[in-house]
């Protein structure tokens, strides 16, 4: 047995031994083969980093001239929620199209939740896709991190076409990293049957293609009622969720209700704005009233969705997009039928009463993976798909559309009745990303604090609060980091 | 000399593919990782910054509370599993062999079930809007069922039970074996001096199965410092913060804040943890050892 | 063994104990045959009252299951297979054969016990991405066959069997390497047979590195992967009851596997698989 513990005792002492000496080399950058492979990634990056700075030369032959030879193959990744079948055929198209060059494009679709962890996998291994395709607030993230190139000159050929706040929407500083092909504005829905069981269908707008706007009066109303309507089952009236930064948009727009800024000149105001404060007790205490979930501190944002189409709450947090593949996946017999739809967050901004939605671009990037191939075919596709007007309006149409021709296209309009409803919507749009630099990271700091307010372990005022201090110091790394903005 | 020779020929060709692949699938990427742990590559450029990671975990609160968690959860649920598992395996191994395989079973199946399955179940469970806590809470007459989840004493303590349920069985499985082999002579030896059961276990089971004790402790440690699935489906590491544990950390630096410096720091400081538990172990036996003059 | 009130009171706390860690469990099953809505209903039903099998057929008719089951079964059988090859080769070197460096080599063995994969778990993807077998089912089993639990395990099988046997068999005229084929392998059956089962839940069960290595194709995920991807509300399967089908659908294979293996765990077979 002492035999045993010598042994044990030397292993430690060998591999803390083996642990030291591997910092010493790395400090001092010797030939370790560990270290020299890392030497060798940085070259490949810095690389890959400065041609972002001068992007412009290639841009002129994705026209044509200038292409790779041979068979190149990228990737499309997406998170869109979109029927699988649109990418489908346009990335089909394509292949098809540059069949005799050899040019391939192939798809990965997966869901929104994963894809911070695919992406860091592709950064950490080189193999980042050539193609993007997300929402813009997560995307910008990778610009000031520095994987995304700069695709302004192809931005700027479909200007023309494009809604002017869909357009300037994807740029920093006066530079595309995305053009946007579609945009999603985040509301609420609900369940019309419900709401009429419930007596309360003098809220339910006639045209059944509406969006509903209330007063914020009107909503504790239905509220009330709902939470009598469920009263002593397992259902509840209205989801929020507080577990994890997924769907936190519907929280934003909630905390806006009583018109305070979540974000002033690029900063987090969200603890010094008495009005996000009240908002925030405003729903602890319909946590506390029944009004909503019991258990909005453990929530996740992916759980309410799955609990709506079971008939468990009547009012759901829903982006057009969302609100779109919940009709799919109802006419497809997945959950039962009912009478679907959208409306818009009430607010009361001083004595005054309107509406809230935040507004989601989705849009196709280029990102930095460092194969000039790849990228050069990857630009290829983007133009092609611009010019491609059947995946283009198929896309576009995926919600409201970034391209202002095809929205207010007539043969699109009647396909799409919702579209006069969404036009009137926009006076109501919000940015919730205030444009900071890190949005996605202060995200992360946002829902363990909404936790600690709903869980009563710290008020709301002390809550946001510590948000923005902790959301400041996020916005300040990435403004001193950004490979963009430096 | 040349038997010799041959013969350590011989035995690497036994040992070789266990150092080749441990060579190459572990001892390497944790060098690369201990490398990685003082660079900076969270922008996409790779920029040495000596300590500063290892800074950034001791300075922020959030990190040290999650090192206080994994700490705690090692020192309380590693001891119970060998206490229990000593008893449990004590209690049952000399009955008959069909209840010894069913308890085994019981005790066992949430194991094979995996932490992803498991963590989903006891979600819906504690669901305090549609779960059973909320049936119960109903049946005693509440309205609302507490939310347990956003506790952090009372989920820190139903983590303990869950890892402690969900690591049981392995305990129980070593020890009924190990206890299963213990001659019977001694056993009957212990019983015709007037032994109670009580004597069986502080004289027989407890001194005999020392070596699956000490394998238990390693094993357990390392496999209750990464608890990382059912953080991630049960708690989030919530609420505010509350359960984090090093793992979780980890994973999230690595894969949702893309911050491979400050991840791969936290995997040195969890082997460093380790490493430092168990070799505190072994020092408290050998001292052990040498004060009863062995 | 006289009875003791000790022993007694022991064995009722451990049954109830047994029952209280199935709970979920029964939950799990029940709640795969009941329809979605009765999944989440206050008062719940304690046994299902309308039993149905649609959620497991909805299963393998939505989804490529039999795929997934295929993938994780070919994974698990080769890589425990591999493992019990790398495992008693080493173990079997380390106890009964001399050679420089095996100190050092049992050391290692004990400290990587120590060392989770999860720790250095994106240098490894990156080590298997510039192999260029990522997604294939090579590097699902790679980095795993090297199971420093597994090697300590059979090396004190070995252990057990005792010196003389192996002495007696060398006058006989029988070589190191061959009393390993001929006696080794055979007498450490019940070990074998021990680190089957155990590195064949750990791989089944080893979700982070499986999703890390899936391939975009649904069809090549393996059965924990796929359902996982299941559980994603905006992609995923809405249904309660299906969502259950599919965890009881991961969790089944093992529990048979755990039954047949049951009868080397009991008896004294497996004794010599952990005296140290």
């Amino acid at each position: 047995m002492k035999r045993k513990i010598c042994l044990v005792l030397a292993a430690i002492m060998s591999v803390s031994l083996c642990a030291c000496s591997g910092k010493g080399e790395a400090s001092k950058g010797t030939s370790a083969p560990g270290a020299s492979s890392l030497e060798t990634a940085e070259e490949e990056k810095t690389t890959a980093a400065s041609g972002s700075e001068t992007p412009s030369q290639p841009a002129a032959a994705a026209g044509g001239e200038k292409l790779p030879s041979g068979p190149v193959e990228i990737q499309l990744w997406t998170d869109f929620t979109i029927d699988d079948n649109i990418l489908v055929h346009a990335v089909d198209g394509f292949n098809e199209a540059y069949k005799d060059k050899g040019y391939t494009v192939v798809l990965d679709k997966f869901a929104g939740s994963e894809r911070s962890a695919k992406m860091a996998a592709a950064i950490e291994a080189n193999q980042l896709p050539a193609l993007f395709f997300s929402a813009w607030f997560t995307t910008s993230d990778f610009v000031h991190q520095g994987y995304v190139a700069d695709i302004s000159d192809i931005a700027a050929a479909v200007k023309e076409d494009m809604f002017p706040s869909a357009y300037e929407a994807t740029q920093i500083d006066k530079k595309s990293y995305m053009i946007g092909l579609y945009q999603s504005y985040f509301g609420m829905m609900y369940n019309g049957d419900m709401f009429r069981e419930a007596g309360l269908e003098s809220y339910i707008p006639e045209d059944e293609n509406a969006l509903a706007y209330w007063t914020l009066d009107e909503f504790d109303e239905i509220l009330t009622k709902l939470k009598d309507y469920f009263g002593g089952t397992e259902g509840y009236p209205m989801g929020l969720f507080a577990a994890s930064s997924q769907a936190d948009t519907f929280m934003l727009d909630w905390l806006c209700m009583y018109g305070g800024n979540m974000w002033s000149d690029g900063k987090s105001s969200a603890g010094s704005d008495e009005n996000v404060v009240k908002a925030l007790d405003t729903m602890i205490q319909w946590m506390k009233d029944g009004k909503v979930n019991s258990n909005v501190a453990t929530k996740d944002g992916t759980e309410v969705a799955p609990d709506f189409k079971n008939g468990l709450s009547a009012i759901c947090s829903a982006q057009i997009s969302s609100y779109n593949s919940t009709i799919r996946s109802m006419e497809a017999g997945e959950f039962a039928e009912c009478d679907l739809r959208m409306a818009a967050v009430p607010v009361k901004d001083g004595g005054k009463d309107t509406s809230l939605m935040a507004n989601y671009i989705y849009g196709a990037s280029i990102l930095e993976n460092g194969k000039e191939d790849e990228m050069a075919v990857a630009r290829l596709f983007l133009t092609w798909l611009l010019e491609d007007k059947e995946s283009l309006t198929a896309i576009n149409t995926n919600a409201f559309p970034c391209f202002s021709g095809i929205a207010e296209d007539p043969a699109v309009v009647a396909d799409h009745p919702m579209y006069p409803a969404y036009t009137e919507a926009a006076p109501f749009i919000w940015d919730f990303t205030g444009n900071v630099p890190g949005y996605v990271s202060t995200r992360s700091k946002l829902f363990p604090q909404l936790q600690a307010a709903f869980s009563g372990s710290k008020t709301a005022a002390q809550a946001l609060e510590d948000y923005s201090k902790d959301a400041n110091e996020v916005i300040e790394e990435y403004t001193q980091n950004s490979l963009v903005l430096n | 000399m040349n038997k010799k020779f041959l013969e350590s020929l011989k035995a690497y060709v036994f040992i070789g593919p266990f150092v080749i692949l441990s060579g190459a699938f572990m001892i390497y990427p944790v060098f690369q990782g201990f490398i990685r742990s003082v660079y900076n590559s969270k922008w996409n450029r790779t920029v040495f910054v000596g300590l500063e990671n290892y800074k950034k975990i001791f300075s922020s609160d959030v990190y040290l509370l999650s090192i206080k968690n994994s700490l705690l959860f090692v020192l309380v649920v590693v001891p119970l599993l060998i206490v229990f598992g000593i008893w449990i395996g004590g209690s049952i191994f000399d009955k008959k062999p069909l209840y010894v395989s069913s308890v085994r079973a019981c005790l066992y199946i949430p194991v094979i079930a995996s932490m992803v399955v498991m963590s989903i179940i006891w979600r819906f469970i504690l669901d305090s809007q549609t779960g059973l806590v909320r049936y119960f809470a109903m049946v005693l007459g509440y309205d609302k069922a507490p939310n347990i989840l956003a506790d952090r004493t009372w989920t820190l303590v139903l983590l303990m039970i869950i890892l402690f349920t969900m690591n049981i069985g392995q305990t129980v499985l070593l020890y009924v074996a190990d206890m299963i082999g213990i001659s019977r002579d001694l056993i009957e030896a212990c019983r015709i001096d007037g032994g109670s059961r009580l004597d069986l276990f502080c004289y027989v089971l407890v001194p005999l199965t020392m070596p699956t004790t000490i394998l238990t402790f390693i094993t357990q440690t390392s496999a209750v410092l990464k608890v990382f699935v059912v953080i991630q489906l049960l708690t989030k590491g919530g609420p505010n913060y509350g359960t984090t544990t090093m793992m979780y950390l980890l994973y999230q630096d690595a894969f949702e804040n893309r911050d491979t410096g400050t991840a791969s720091a936290m995997g040195v400081l969890m082997f460093m943890i380790s490493l430092i538990l168990i070799s505190m172990r072994f020092v408290a036996m050998s001292r052990e050892r040498k004060e009863k003059g062995l | 063994m006289r009875k003791s009130k000790f022993d007694l009171i022991s064995n009722i706390v451990i049954v109830i104990f047994c029952l209280f860690s199935l709970f979920p469990l029964y939950w799990l099953f029940t709640g795969s045959l009941k329809y979605s809505s009765d999944v989440v209903k206050i008062p719940p039903d304690w046994i299902p009252k309308a039993v149905t099998w649609s959620n497991y057929r909805k299963v393998f008719e939505n989804y490529p299951a039999w795929n997934w089951i295929f993938n994780s079964v070919a994974i698990t059988l080769l890589t425990c297979g591999g493992i019990v090859l790398v495992a008693s080769g080493a173990g079997y070197a380390l106890s009964k054969m001399k050679f420089p460096g095996k100190n050092l080599i049992f050391a290692y063995t004990i400290a990587a016990l120590l060392v989770p994969m999860e720790i250095y778990i994106l240098p490894l993807y990156r080590e298997m991405v510039e192999l260029g077998i990522k997604g294939k089912y090579i590097s699902y089993i790679l980095p795993n066959l090297a199971m420093p639990f597994g090697v300590y395990l059979l090396k004190n099988f070995y252990d057990s069997i005792p010196n003389e046997i192996m002495e007696a068999a060398q006058i006989d005229g029988c070589g190191r390497v061959k009393f390993f084929f001929w006696f080794g392998i055979p007498l450490s059956k019940p070990g074998i047979a021990a680190l089957s089962i155990l590195s064949a839940i750990r791989i089944w069960n080893n979700y982070l590195w499986q999703l890390l290595m899936a391939d975009p194709d649904n069809r090549s995920f393996t059965l924990p992967v796929g359902v996982a991807k299941m559980f994603d509300a905006t992609a995923g399967d809405m249904d309660y009851g299906l969502r259950f089908a599919a965890s009881a659908l991961t969790a089944i294979p093992l529990i048979l596997v755990f039954f047949s293996f049951q009868k080397f765990f009991t008896g004294g077979v497996s004794a010599g698989a952990v005296k140290g």
